[in-house]
């Protein structure tokens, strides 16, 4: 857009410019012009006036010789030669005046002639003696050719002065013709660059009003936006520090005031020792935040214990990232985000030492009950009717039911809280693996497996043995009813997000009602009832659990005695951190 | 045969517990060879041969049975004293206990625990469990020199 405007800006400019440069010439040359015209009316009149000079002298001499006829006087012999080398003196300046027309010159050649004619007769009547009788025929002779001398004088100078006369409108005709166009192509020129100049300030004006309007319009933008930013950031409840390249805070949010109990006098434009009124001093936090490599500066889930002087001790979790600074450009800030999980912390602290205590205490009165029942049963060998003997083995195996839900719920907790290793698993190797894992237990039964070409896929191998055992247990459990039992384990790519791979556990078994689904992968939640199948109804709630450690979804269908289908989908990319389970 | 000195220390403070495991020692004939211990400072106690135990026969158990959870000084901490001192370091410890926890494990085994058994919740496998322990300990394993052997 600019470019174009700077192009036309620059070509109408120089055409504005060649415009006037044109017309500046034009001036000039009719200047020139009109000061040509002006001398040739000059020397139009140059030539008349000694046009007429000549005929004055002619007359003057040819009345010297008439004078000196009738009088005898020697004064006219001297205006004669007066008159004489008068003529000859305007005819050389005619000669000159006509130098450059031929037609004249020969006009004034013809003059001078007649001139010198007329000079030679009345010279020669000077040098003979008077005759002072008008009617003597010599004399009448002479006097008559000199006449018709001056008459024809008269007439070439009459000639002269008429050629001359037209010459002068002949020329003041072109100049008046020229000066016409030049004024009109003067006048043409100045209007078309009155137009064009006009036309480039238009642009100019437009263009300015838009680059005017473009910077209000940023800087409206980037008020918004900056008041957005700041509104996000105070909004935030963890408190955020923002450094810039040389690790100076250069702001921080309400939440991180509030939580160091400072001002921003205290910590804005300070390094990071004495931020915060130099709370930071000699914490762990310092050294963490010191030794990252912020050219890098990528730190996440950082876990780090402080005592702060205000606020005693915290755990902080530090992440740092790389922001584009304010202005946009030259190196990025830093940013640094400290949530306090001191809170979660120690309600994990809690949890663990409750999961403790029920995998310990709870589980050794069980093994008491249990052991000493079988003691019991020992000790009265042959002396237990069948009522005792029963009674007995209800205890026995209850202990042993509790056993296995305690064993499955610690599983549970510790499913959300053990830490997961990544790595590329194959599902095909894993499900035939467990699939092994089950043969004692199926010996007896005719199970048709089906095992598709399953994907590789970024995990902790471990819990997703776990998925599969629970799965593939669920559908050897729920066709036990089943003369032939089939059970099919292969991609089911047609329901994947992107990212993701999908398999799906189909059997033909028992099923579940559709409309207690919601239930199905629910601690504890079970749809069958002990009697029909055993189980604790933890194993599906486990299954969704891993499956969520790994960033994936799970759901079934099923009708009722139509057997069940079971998926899972996984992501194919490693995920950049686990994701994190809520409490 | 000749009847020694007790070679078998069990530091545990349910009497249930410890009902059970003699109950199984005495299906190998180890039961006499037992000293019952009821807490971690005990424990200590005896191995120190101090306070109740002062004057006891010299001499170190070829194996310690610790539970873990146990009244004012806890297996672990019987462990850790153990595992530091010159003397007593070479003795086998086996964590006995009803905990499968990964941190319990992992503290165990830094401390140098000799090995670590879970309480099985069936009463044949736990009598199992203890039954193999016991041979295993006080008459397959050769304990470290200084150790009150069952006389064969």
């Amino acid at each position: 857009m600019d470019s174009i405007i700077h192009s036309r800006l620059r070509y109408g400019f120089l055409a504005a410019l060649l415009i006037v440069a044109g017309v500046v010439g034009g001036a000039m040359y009719m200047m020139r012009s009109l000061a040509s015209t002006h001398e040739w009316v000059e020397h139009t009149q140059n030539v008349r006036l000694h046009l007429a000079q000549v005929i004055s002298q002619i007359k003057d001499i040819e009345l010297s010789a008439r004078g000196y006829t009738q009088t005898n006087d020697d004064d006219f012999k001297q205006s004669f030669d007066l008159g004489r080398t008068g003529l000859e003196a305007q005819l050389l300046l005619l000669r000159k005046l006509t130098t450059d027309n031929s037609l004249q010159h020969a006009r004034i050649e013809e003059l001078a002639s007649i001139g010198e004619e007329l000079i030679g007769r009345v010279a020669a009547h000077m040098d003979h003696p008077p005759i002072a009788d008008l009617q003597n025929q010599g004399e009448m002779m002479s006097f008559l050719d000199r006449k018709a001398l001056v008459d024809e004088a008269r007439e070439l100078t009459a000639r002269l002065q008429a050629e001359e006369e037209r010459l002068l409108q002949e020329r003041l005709a072109a100049s008046r013709r020229n000066t016409n166009i030049a004024l009109a192509a003067l006048g043409g020129g100045l209007f078309l660059d009155v137009l064009l100049v006009a036309g480039l300030a238009r642009l100019l004006w437009s263009y300015f009003q838009a680059r005017h309007a473009a910077e209000k319009a940023i800087r409206d933008t980037e008020t918004q936006a900056r008041n957005y930013a700041e509104g996000v950031v105070d909004t935030v409840f963890d408190p955020l520090l923002i450094l810039t390249p040389d690790l100076r805070a250069r702001s921080a949010n309400r939440a991180f005031y509030r939580f160091f109990r400072t001002t921003p006098a205290e910590t804005v434009g300070r390094p990071l020792d004495e931020i915060a009124g130099g709370q930071w001093k000699g914490t762990a936090l310092l050294e963490v935040l010191s030794e990252t490599k912020l050219d890098e500066a990528t730190l996440t889930n950082r876990e780090v214990a402080v005592e702060l002087p205000l606020i005693g001790p915290k755990v902080l979790l530090v992440h740092v990232s790389r922001i584009a600074n304010v202005a946009g450009e030259g190196e990025s800030d830093v940013l640094v985000a400290l949530p306090d999980i001191s809170e979660r912390k120690r309600a994990l602290d809690e949890l663990e030492a409750f999961s403790y205590s029920v995998s310990h205490d709870l589980r050794a009165p069980l093994r008491h009950i249990a052991g000493f029942a079988e003691m019991l049963t020992a000790h009265l060998q042959g002396r237990l009717d069948d009522k005792g003997q029963r009674y007995l083995t209800t205890i026995t195996t209850s202990a042993r039911h509790m056993g296995q839900l305690i064993d499955d719920l610690l599983m549970f907790s510790r499913i959300g809280r053990v830490e997961m290793t990544r790595q590329s698993v194959s599902l095909t190797a894993l499900v035939r693996e467990v699939i092994q894992s089950f043969d004692d237990e199926t010996a007896s039964r005719t199970i048709d497996w089906s095992v598709g070409e399953l994907p590789d896929v970024p995990g902790d191998v471990s819990l997703l043995r776990q998925v599969f055992a629970n799965l593939l247990g669920n559908a050897v459990k729920y066709t036990k009813r089943r003369a032939e039992a089939r059970i099919t384990i292969a991609p089911a790519d047609e329901h994947a997000r992107a990212g993701e791979a999908v398999v799906c556990v189909a059997d033909n078994g028992a099923g579940f009602d559709m409309r207690y689904v919601d239930k199905l992968f629910g601690v504890f939640q079970r749809l069958h009832s002990a009697r029909e199948f055993e189980g604790t109804g933890v194993g599906l709630a486990n299954v969704r659990r891993i499956i969520q450690r790994h960033g994936g979804r799970v759901w079934a269908e099923s009708h009722v005695d139509e057997g069940a289908r079971f998926f899972v989908a996984l992501p194919t990319e490693h995920l950049p951190s686990s994701v994190p389970l809520a409490l | 045969m000749q009847r020694t000195l007790p070679c078998i220390l069990i530091a545990e403070d349910s009497p249930n517990d410890v009902e059970m495991t003699l109950a199984a020692l005495a299906e190998n004939n180890l039961a006499n060879d037992v000293i019952v211990v009821n807490d971690g400072e005990e424990a200590l106690d005896y191995l120190y041969a101090r306070n109740k135990f002062q004057g006891r026969p010299p001499g170190n158990p070829v194996v310690v049975l610790l539970d873990l959870k146990m009244p004012k000084v806890d297996g672990l901490e019987v462990l850790q004293v153990l595992k530091q001192d010159e003397n007593l370091k070479m003795i086998p410890v086996v964590m006995l206990t009803s905990s499968r926890e990964e941190q319990d494990l992992l503290k165990s085994y830094q401390l140098g625990v000799n090995a670590y058994v879970v309480k099985p919740v069936g009463f044949p496998q736990f009598i199992d469990a203890v039954k193999r322990l016991g041979v295993f300990w006080a008459v397959y394993n050769q304990p470290p020199p200084g150790s009150t052997h069952r006389a064969l």
